[in-house]
């Protein structure tokens, strides 16, 4: 039932939305964010949660997500001058450290419905995470 | 209510925050706005034994029409110990008390002010609405109710869409079709077809009424896709809770509006969230997964709730190898089909994609 296609390097360069390269860059900024949570590494990758790429924008936010608390500072950085604060908040919510709970809490009467909605959700995750853990 | 039908005590309810005090808090909460906005016809809503109970906070005012700034309410927060975005309970009891014995203007800002960074939604849009009554600046508590309005849940967004309509009638949330008088009308009963969609990806469009994919799959796939306004989004959040919780809403969503055997188009983790569903009862016509991540020891359906399942991937996608999940599903209940394109995470909910590769025919 699969069907598979010729991989031809220079065809898929061309047919990817996101370049390997930058994919590459990407683990890179995440590695030295987790070997030395070097704080432009983690503002390299917030400033790519606003990409107009999806992959770059999803990669990106598993990658910090995936720094966990070494990309706490960054993060909370970037909330206090407000760049890319829904994505970043969706980011805090899925690390879920209870420490940060206060923070995303003031973030949910935001009057930008759409920073207000995200500190929402980040928070209900992180209260269903504390009162009903899930394996992972 | 209690177990003797009788709700819990005022001060108690201002300084707890599960969901029972909330309505308590609430009522009182838009009782006391009422009360300070001057206006009649409190005694008329309500009766006796509701008058009694909310009597506490139904003094006159000192100073009625009184237009509290927010440094002011502020600074009595302040003086409470208390710092704006993460009142205590204690804080909200104390001013409370205070209020009830004192009932001046700028206690009652410093009460609403706590309550808007309650623990449940509807109290904050409960003082929002309060707030708005006496606030010098209620640009902001707009927003907050068109906010809830839009997006909220239940009793909260009820309280926010009626009070937005009162306060605000022309506010432009009101006709948004996201917007709370459609998710408060009785669902829509679902009818076969759902899209889901994945991590990070809620505030995208495509999966939504209106947006490119949703509209291709409607027009060229499934004309029963669900298009009410009130269709299904998660959270979008990248960890095992927010699946999980996902899942749990997602069975709840399809049980409200008597789903029953639905086919469910779901990209990236969405399809984790979808096969987590079928734990919860959850019953699948025809699974389509677009660019799962595969985690088969967490996420698998469970047996008998999925009559058919087909994943549709791009070569070597890179957002799953940044998760560290498996490319294929290497399952024979699952019917893989790999498209010609290499690494892009999004082709899969591309109608470009879909029309180019001839994927309709897979599904």
């Amino acid at each position: 039932m699969e069907s598979r296609a010729t991989y031809s390097p220079r065809k898929a360069l061309t047919l990817c939305s996101m370049h390997p390269i930058r994919f590459g860059q990407l683990l890179g900024y995440r590695l030295a964010l987790s070997v030395t949570g070097f704080p432009a590494a983690g503002a390299k990758l917030i400033k790519e949660l606003g990409s107009d790429d999806e992959g770059v924008r999803v990669t990106a936010g598993m990658l910090l997500t995936r720094a966990g608390k070494r990309a706490e500072p960054s993060l909370l950085a970037a909330l206090s001058r407000r760049e890319n604060t829904p994505a970043v908040l969706e980011v805090l919510g899925s690390i879920g450290d209870p420490e940060l709970e206060p923070k995303i809490q003031q973030l949910m009467t935001d009057p930008d419905p759409e920073i207000s909605r995200a500190a929402s959700d980040a928070h209900r995750v992180m209260q269903f995470q504390m009162h009903a853990p899930t394996p992972g | 209510m209690n177990e003797d039908g009788e709700p819990p005590d005022l001060g108690a309810a201002f300084q707890a925050d599960d969901e029972h005090s909330a309505e308590a808090t609430a009522a009182a909460v838009l009782a006391l706005g009422w009360r300070l906005s001057a206006r009649p016809g409190l005694e008329d809503c309500l009766a006796t034994d509701e008058l009694d109970y909310l009597a506490p906070v139904l003094g006159a005012p000192t100073e009625p029409q009184l237009s509290v700034p927010r440094p002011a309410a502020w600074a009595a927060l302040e003086k409470l110990g208390a710092e704006t975005g993460a009142v205590r309970g204690d804080t909200r009891r104390a001013l409370f008390d205070s209020y009830c014995q004192r009932p001046d203007p700028l206690t009652a800002a410093a009460l609403f002010e706590a309550c808007l960074s309650h623990e449940q939604e509807l109290v904050r849009a409960a003082a929002a609405a309060a707030y708005f009554e006496i606030s010098a600046e209620p640009a902001f508590l707009l927003d907050g109710l068109a906010s809830t309005a839009a997006y909220g849940e239940g009793s909260a967004q009820a309280v926010a869409a009626t009070s937005l309509g009162r306060i605000a009638p022309e506010h432009p949330v009101l006709d948004n079709p996201w917007s709370a008088p459609a998710r408060a009308h009785d669902p829509v009963p679902l009818r076969t077809s759902l899209l889901l969609h994945g991590t990070f990806a809620r505030r995208q469009t495509w999966w939504s009424p209106g947006g490119d994919f949703h509209s291709y799959i409607l027009d060229k796939v499934r004309p029963d896709l669900y298009s009410e306004p009130d269709c299904f989004s998660w959270s979008g959040g990248y960890s095992a809770a927010a699946r999980a919780l996902a899942a749990q809403e997602l069975s709840e969503w399809i049980a409200a509006r008597e789903g029953a055997d639905v086919d469910l188009f779901a990209h990236s983790h969405g399809g984790n969230v979808a096969m987590l569903a079928t734990h919860s009862g959850v019953r699948v016509k025809t699974l389509v997964l677009l660019s799962v991540p595969v985690h088969w020891d967490e996420y698998f359906p469970k047996a008998g709730q999925v009559a058919q399942a087909v994943s549709v991937r791009v070569h070597c996608d890179l957002a799953i190898l940044a998760d560290r999940g498996g490319q294929r599903f290497g399952d024979p209940a699952v019917a893989e089909h790999v498209l010609p394109i290499w690494f892009d995470h999004a082709a899969t909910h591309e109608p470009a994609t879909w029309e180019r590769h001839g994927v309709p025919s897979y599904v």
